[in-house]
């Protein structure tokens, strides 16, 4: 037997939301976003295996229920699996309802692509009652179907195995006698490959649009593939896409049905009314309030409390920094580069300190909450529960996953703004992140800021953010061109989420933190230093001497935490936090500086995340918009608080 | 069948949608287009209906579901026809619900939740109102 090429791939594909990257994990060891979230993959994982005894590479793509792509995720999953590098590809179906699963099978046979098929989540299928018959299955596919639980490495070596022996399919389905007539016009003029020319016929005639295709193809081909087109639109009343995917679903159904009993007990009775109750019109929402106050307390009193006492004054405070500053002194003979390591901008004193003793825990307990809600299943139910409110600001219910996460990391959430269908609602999505939703550790300062003013001031301040939210979102709805999109959500079943995939999960993003910020942390407290040294930071305040005691009334020392808070947001608020330690500001001071604080620019790391994901045009603007609307709100509530006064 | 056409009579049930393909605004649109003349009328005033559950504390006659967004929750219906790009017909057609599928309402709001098989999803009314359906077993 001939080793592998060594640049071939294993490609895993399948619907969102059935295992897919817990599957990805258990072959290659390696961890890749396991949820229970429609969508949460957006990049492909790569990762080598072993695999009938060679190293090859493994990819997990985003969920696709289509190879002929109706989304850019969709549109990845397209281009890796017709690379022309597949040694195989792994189906991963949902085993309660395989229907999806095989109607990809379908394309993969008629592409010629090697395949075998994981109906995962075996366990689930059992308990439902409903244990599907994989031989007949394999038979009827005519490649190996076999089952697995990812969570629990079930299955895992046969699979393995089965995706060694992969092999093309024979099957063909019989479309409708008009795309019959064309795809057998288009045969010979399909680009000559690995992908067999039948299935890139169907795709000709099935896609919305031919990015794939069209650079593929002859002049005479393209003339011959919108002649069939325009053939195909005349002869039939339905749209072809829809004929093809309504004709291979229907397949798909039948051999199901034959193949899979009806679910016996389809979930105990208590889980449904449970299920039930979280989308429910009245109970919903008491329930969405109790969840989402169960997280806040999680991390604002196990990690912005415990933790952070535990590392920042005990870790940090009583032994890290003070050796530190022994060591230095005892090996460092030059001042400034003991300043650079433990001075007030220091790399240990200040950059280490905030991102492992302030940062750390506070995003690894959010994180690990956030792990939970996404494996429980809950997450597509906030969705749907958000939607009106989300719909006002030009954005629908899916938008919540990113702006949960956004009181998390407004990076990471700038990063899963890909899971939003248009590219005005990518843009309004980024643009508020941007704005008012802070970070969980900017978040966690400015609590402790405000908890010193009287609880009004928090309401108020709650109140000011929330509304520059939904002001700046209902004009950009309006003034940002293109289209929104209508919610149309899966809805999986509740799960109680495994602690492994939870820990896991919370690791993974933990490491990412880790490699993301620490990073950034350490640049930006070299820049503060050096600016420092060369009074940069000096001339800054006095150039922002206007703006921050003109026209916001604060002390002029404010615009060196303005400035540090382009950094890192918290920097900011930290800065601020030191200021009323000091005495320096009045709680009217305080509040206005809170709330601009809030409002301000993004940090650093999701300034450079929206320039990568949205183009740099896009993230000058947003840093030039927000800018100004932080500092034009705090203007007007000082106005208005004076007057009040 | 659910209504009459105002301007030429003919009954219009689940086909009444189907003058709405290749309609450019047919995404935000409530009106109905008659299948058999193209004259094109308003689905129904919801204000008029709510005022009349209002009075009558019970609806005037009960009528057959229109559209998916009137199905009661708990009903078994029957998908006849499906307006709107064919981008989210696809994208509907697998989540199963295609033309001659039945599926069960569960919910209707905040958001139409719909059972098609073992596959559950939430649709926004301004979708649902784009499938037109029959009552399950002919009726």
């Amino acid at each position: 037997v001939a080793g592998p090429a060594r640049d071939e791939v294993v490609v895993l594909v399948g619907p969102a939301n059935v295992g897919k990257s817990a599957l990805f994990g258990a072959l290659t060891g390696r961890y890749a976003t396991v949820s229970n979230y429609p969508g949460t993959t957006v990049d492909v994982s790569a990762a080598r295996a072993t695999i009938g005894g060679h190293a090859l590479t493994v990819l997990d793509t985003p969920g696709t229920t289509s190879l002929v792509p109706l989304s850019d995720e969709e549109r990845v999953t397209r281009d890796v699996v017709l690379e022309g590098r597949l040694r195989a590809a792994a189906v991963v179906a949902d085993a309660k309802d395989l229907r999806r699963g095989v109607a990809l099978a379908f394309q993969l046979a008629e592409l010629g692509l090697p395949f075998a098929v994981c109906a995962n989540m075996m366990d689930e299928a059992e308990d439902d009652g409903a244990t599907p018959d994989l031989e007949l299955l394999a038979f009827r596919l005519g490649v190996e179907v076999v089952p697995t639980v990812a969570t629990r490495g079930a299955g895992i070596p046969a699979a393995r195995a089965a995706l060694a022996r992969a092999r093309t399919s024979a099957l063909s389905l019989a479309y409708p006698p008009p795309v019959e007539a064309a795809v057998a016009s288009l045969l010979p003029y399909m680009p000559k490959g690995q992908a067999a020319a039948r299935g890139l016929a169907l795709m000709a005639l099935g896609a919305d649009d031919l990015d794939w295709l069209w650079p593929r193809l002859s002049e005479r081909g393209r003339a011959h593939v919108e002649a069939a087109r325009a053939d195909l639109a005349r002869a039939m009343a339905e749209p072809a896409a829809c004929a093809i995917a309504h004709a291979r679903l229907a397949e798909a159904e039948r051999l199901v049905r034959e193949a899979a009993p009806p679910p016996r007990a389809p979930r105990a009775e208590r889980w449904r009314a449970v299920e039930a109750l979280t989308i429910h019109p009245l109970w919903g929402y008491p329930i969405l309030a109790a969840v989402l106050a169960a997280v806040y307390w999680f991390v604002a009193a196990l990690g912005a409390g415990v933790l952070v006492d535990l590392l920042e004054e005990g870790l940090f405070g009583g032994y890290v920094s003070p050796l530190a500053i022994r060591l230095a002194e005892a090996w460092v003979p030059w001042a400034w580069a003991r300043d650079l390591l433990v001075g007030p901008f220091g790399i240990v004193t200040m950059a280490l300190a905030y991102a492992l003793a302030l940062i750390l825990p506070i995003v690894s307990t959010f994180f690990v909450a956030f792990a939970v809600l996404e494996d429980s299943g809950y997450l597509p139910r906030l969705a749907v529960l958000a939607n009106r409110a989300l719909r006002a600001i030009g954005l629908n219910g899916k938008a919540v996953l990113p702006m949960v996460l956004g009181l998390g990391c407004g990076t990471m959430a700038t990063l899963t703004t890909r899971v939003l269908e248009t590219r005005k609602e990518r843009t309004i999505a980024v643009l508020l992140l941007a704005l008012g939703v802070p970070c969980s550790a900017q978040l966690a300062v400015v609590m402790v800021l405000l908890s010193a003013l009287p609880a009004a001031a928090t309401f108020l301040w709650a109140a000011v953010v929330a509304a520059s939210i939904l002001a700046v979102g209902w004009l950009a709805a309006r003034l940002v061109p293109g289209e929104g999109s209508d919610l149309v959500i899966e809805l999986p079943p509740l799960r109680w989420p495994a602690p492994g995939n939870v820990l896991n999960k919370t690791l993974g993003r933990v490491e990412w933190y880790l490699a993301e910020a620490v990073p950034i942390f350490v640049a930006g407290t070299v820049i503060l230093f050096a600016a420092d040294r060369v009074g940069a930071l000096a001339a800054l305040a006095r150039a922002g001497e206007p703006l921050v005691s003109g026209l916001l009334g604060l002390p002029p020392a404010a615009a060196t935490a303005f400035v540090a808070g382009f950094l890192r947001r918290d920097f900011g608020a930290a800065g601020l936090f030191r200021l009323s330690e000091q005495g320096q500001l009045d709680p009217v001071q305080t509040l206005v500086a809170t709330v601009v604080v809030t409002l301000f620019v993004p940090c650093f790391a999701s300034f450079l995340m929206i320039g990568r994901e949205r183009g740099w045009r896009a993230a000058f603007a947003v840093l030039g918009l927000v800018t100004a609307f932080a500092l034009g709100t705090g203007a007007a509530l000082r106005a208005a608080l004076a007057a009040a006064a | 069948m659910s209504c009459r056409c105002p301007l030429c009579g003919a009954g219009i049930g689940a086909g009444g949608v189907a003058g709405c393909a290749g309609c450019p605004v047919a995404w935000s649109c409530d009106l109905l287009s008659c299948p058999r003349c193209g004259y094109a009328f308003p689905r129904r005033s919801r204000l008029v209906a709510w005022a009349k559950r209002l009075l009558h504390r019970a609806p005037v006659l009960a009528p057959a579901p229109a559209t998916l967004d009137d199905v009661a929750s708990g009903t078994t219906c029957v998908v006849a026809a499906i307006a709107g790009d064919p981008a989210l017909r696809v994208k509907l057609a697998h989540l199963g619900l295609r033309e001659g599928a039945s599926v069960r309402v569960d919910q209707r709001r905040p958001a139409v939740v719909v059972r098609a098989g073992a596959t559950r999803f939430a649709l926004e009314p301004k979708v649902a109102r784009r499938v037109a359906v029959q009552a399950a077993g002919g009726g």
